[in-house]
């Protein structure tokens, strides 16, 4: 039965408890998911589970094995290994049912609704959540391309590239220079680029104490940079020297081939360069026509773009309001999407959006450092409400526990994510 | 004088800047609490450029900055003069009737925990702070900042504070900032024998400490008790489950603590206790106070009957 949606308009709020089937003549609505990070496979997760099999969902991600960005940072500086920030989507299809599709979106057609893949497949959807994260910015860093990524890493996507860093970190010479580009606002995971400074310093005093740090940073302020640079003073003094936009850090560029850096002109020669590239949406997004700028502009109260109803976006590739670019934020979003979805697809009840997001950040060996906000939905954008940080000269008690808290959040977000 | 605001924001700043013309002084201020001050002495250009990335400066009015700017331009040559006066931002207005403490360091730009030595070196001599009437030779500050000048009823205010008690002038926290700065300056015929702070963050430090201090103390761990009206509700297991969402982001399924403790199969009286005790801030933990702190008592029901249900 196809409802007409005019009929339904004038229907009275007790016909709108009754589901309905706004599908394309038969069968289960189908939601097709693109992008199978924080926000993907949490939305894909939660409309599975919530509708207990009334919604058809596909999840379309290119990557068999997710690495997840948090906790790259700890790898890389040896609190980790590799394997334990890497998950499988296969709970996801067999015990959710969710059509798990390892491949890329490479076309939307917004009036057919559907999606075509880059292996030929077609498809269709009622409702389409994008969650695909961001892609790099080319020619932001004058010398930088993904050409170059293997000599210069960003390893601002985790996996391949997180290891490469690694190891490029480890054949560094003994006294050499660690340089990292860092990205101008707005960026993935704002305390990420000073996280993972903490975490070389950390691997460098161990292995190469009089090796050297160079930040290079196009913004005048970082989040939560008095409390990194208390930690960096304390653990790591001397080692590590930020270039901010008044000595040259907004005037950067690369030659991958000589391994040299040019900040406002006068060229460092360096042993290893992070660069990290100024960002946009993930480019799925910009293909599907619902960018405007470098972002998905979305209504908070369901993250449905501001562009088509019948997409939703989710975290990274967001513009939305308050709310940093982080994978707690688009966990937290991907739960307002499903519910907003389900109350689309099959009446279900929508509560009024509520969101949150805490990032935890860990200097040194049980040095643990968060900042978190909760977040509200308005008509305008998601808005802070309330929001708590770490405080410079905490004991080390509390650090430690903050740390232990960020493990034991990381267990509870990936199983949320992942089943 | 021409005074021009300019909103150089980066995403998440608290205030604007400005840039000012002051005679033959341009001044420029940034929101990350950074100054530029460039004058002409005959045909000279002299500048500072001068970055105090974490301080933190708020509500202060143009008149302020440009009062200041006289008292302090010539006078000091610390550059501090210039980073407060670059404070006079447009900036959220102080929220005095929170009980946040994080709140109340972002609002007054200054830790509480500098604030208490700084006090003790420049106030306890005077000031008490602990809540009672009991004043020393200066008024007792407890809960002073957001009262009206010269309210306690025993003390003997020189005529210059009454003079502000019968005009009903507060002591919020621009008219604080200026007493304390320079109180001779700022309210002549003071008796307070201080010459102001030199350095601006001591004194944000000093009133985020009164601030912190004033608030009610928070209840003992383990002395909170679900309230009867709170007890008779039957928590609804549905809405439970749409507001576990939030909880399942950090606490997983599992039935042990992962680093952070399991909630599920809890009794539903101390699952509420718990969340009621960090609401009231009886247990520490910033993020859980701020979950709790935004759910309503029938939010806590359910939550604690969908997680009671649980295995």
């Amino acid at each position: 039965m196809k409802l007409n949606r005019r009929l339904f308009l004038g229907a009275t709020a007790a016909t709108l408890a009754a589901p309905y089937v706004n599908a394309a003549g038969h069968g289960r609505p189908k939601v097709v998911v693109i992008g199978g990070g924080a926000g993907g496979a949490t939305a894909a997760r939660y409309i599975a589970k919530d509708s207990k099999g009334e919604i058809d969902v596909t999840l379309v991600e290119p990557s068999r094995s997710y690495y997840t960005c948090f906790f790259s940072n700890l790898y890389i500086g040896g609190f980790r290994d590799l394997s334990s920030i890497a998950h499988s989507y296969g709970t996801l299809a067999s015990q959710y049912g969710i059509n798990v599709v390892h491949d890329w979106a490479v076309g939307i057609d917004r009036d057919a609704k559907s999606v075509t893949l880059a292996g030929g497949t077609v498809l269709p959807y009622d409702r389409l959540i994008l969650s695909p994260g961001i892609d790099f910015i080319d020619g932001s860093v004058p010398g930088w391309s993904t050409a170059t990524q293997n000599a210069m890493p960003h390893a601002y996507k985790a996996g391949s590239q997180s290891e490469l860093l690694k190891a490029q970190i480890e054949s560094m010479p003994q006294g050499g220079v660690f340089a990292m580009v860092a990205p101008p606002n707005p960026y993935r995971c704002p305390p990420g680029p000073y996280e993972r400074v903490s975490m070389v310093a950390h691997k460098l005093k161990n292995e190469n104490p009089t090796a050297k740090i160079l930040i290079v940073d196009p913004k005048e302020k970082f989040s939560k940079q008095g409390l990194f640079e208390e930690g960096w003073q304390k653990h790591y003094g001397g080692m590590i020297e930020r270039i901010g936009p008044d000595f040259g850090g907004n005037n950067v560029s690369v030659d991958a081939g000589a391994m040299t850096v040019s900040i406002d002109g006068s060229v460092e020669k360096v042993d290893v360069c992070n660069v990290i590239p100024a960002m946009k949406a993930g480019r799925i997004c910009e293909m599907a026509g619902i960018t405007e700028g470098n972002w998905a502009p979305v209504s908070g109260h369901t993250m449905q773009s501001r562009l088509d109803e019948n997409i939703h976006v989710l975290g990274d590739a967001t513009n939305q309001g308050d709310m940093p670019k982080s994978g707690f934020s688009a966990n937290s979003q991907a739960k307002v999407a499903a519910m907003a979805v389900r109350g689309a697809l099959t009446g279900s009840k929508v509560f009024p959006a509520k969101f949150s997001n805490t990032c935890w950040s860990l200097i040194d060996t049980n040095d643990g450092i968060k900042v978190g906000a909760s977040y509200q939905a308005t008509d305008e954008k998601i808005a802070k409400v309330d929001g708590f940080v770490s405080q410079t000269g905490e004991d080390a008690d509390l650090r430690k526990a903050t740390y232990e808290e960020s493990v034991g959040w990381y267990a509870g977000i990936t199983s949320d994510m992942f089943g | 004088m021409i005074v021009a605001a300019h909103n150089m924001t980066s995403p998440r700043t608290t205030g604007g800047g400005y840039a000012c013309f002051w005679g033959d002084f341009l001044v420029i201020s940034c929101p990350s609490g950074g100054v530029s001050c460039i004058f002409r002495d005959g045909s000279t250009l002299y500048g500072f450029i001068f970055h105090r990335p974490e301080t933190q400066l708020f509500g202060y009015s143009t008149d302020y900055l440009m009062e200041y700017l006289k008292m302090k331009l010539f006078y000091s040559t610390g550059l501090y003069a210039l980073i407060l006066a670059a404070g006079a931002a447009q900036s959220q207005t102080a929220d005095l009737t929170t009980n946040d403490p994080t709140q109340i360091a972002a609002e007054c730009g200054g830790d509480a925990g500098r604030g208490v030595a700084l006090f003790e070196q420049n106030c306890a001599q005077c000031h008490d702070i602990t809540p009672s009437t009991q004043s020393k030779s200066g008024p007792n500050l407890h809960g002073v900042v957001g009262r009206t000048m010269g309210s306690l009823p025993d003390y003997p205010y020189s005529a210059a504070l009454r003079a502000g008690a019968d005009a009903g002038t507060l002591w919020d926290q621009q008219n604080l900032h200026k007493y304390l700065m320079d109180p001779a300056g700022y309210l002549a015929g003071t008796t307070m024998q201080f010459d102001g702070f030199a350095n601006p963050q001591d004194m944000f430090d000093i009133l985020t400490y009164i601030r912190t201090a004033s608030l009610p103390p928070a209840p003992e761990r383990g002395s909170v008790t679900v309230p009867a009206e709170m007890a008779a509700i039957v928590g609804d297991v549905a809405y439970g489950e749409y507001l576990a969402g939030e909880c399942m982001a950090c606490h997983s399924t599992e039935p042990q603590d992962t680093g952070l403790p399991a909630i599920h199969g809890w009794d539903d009286t101390d699952f509420m206790i718990a969340l009621l005790e960090y609401k009231l801030r009886a247990r520490d933990n910033a993020p859980m106070q701020m979950v709790a702190q935004a759910l309503n008592n029938e939010e806590i029901a359910a939550l604690a009957a969908y997680f009671g249900a649980l295995d």
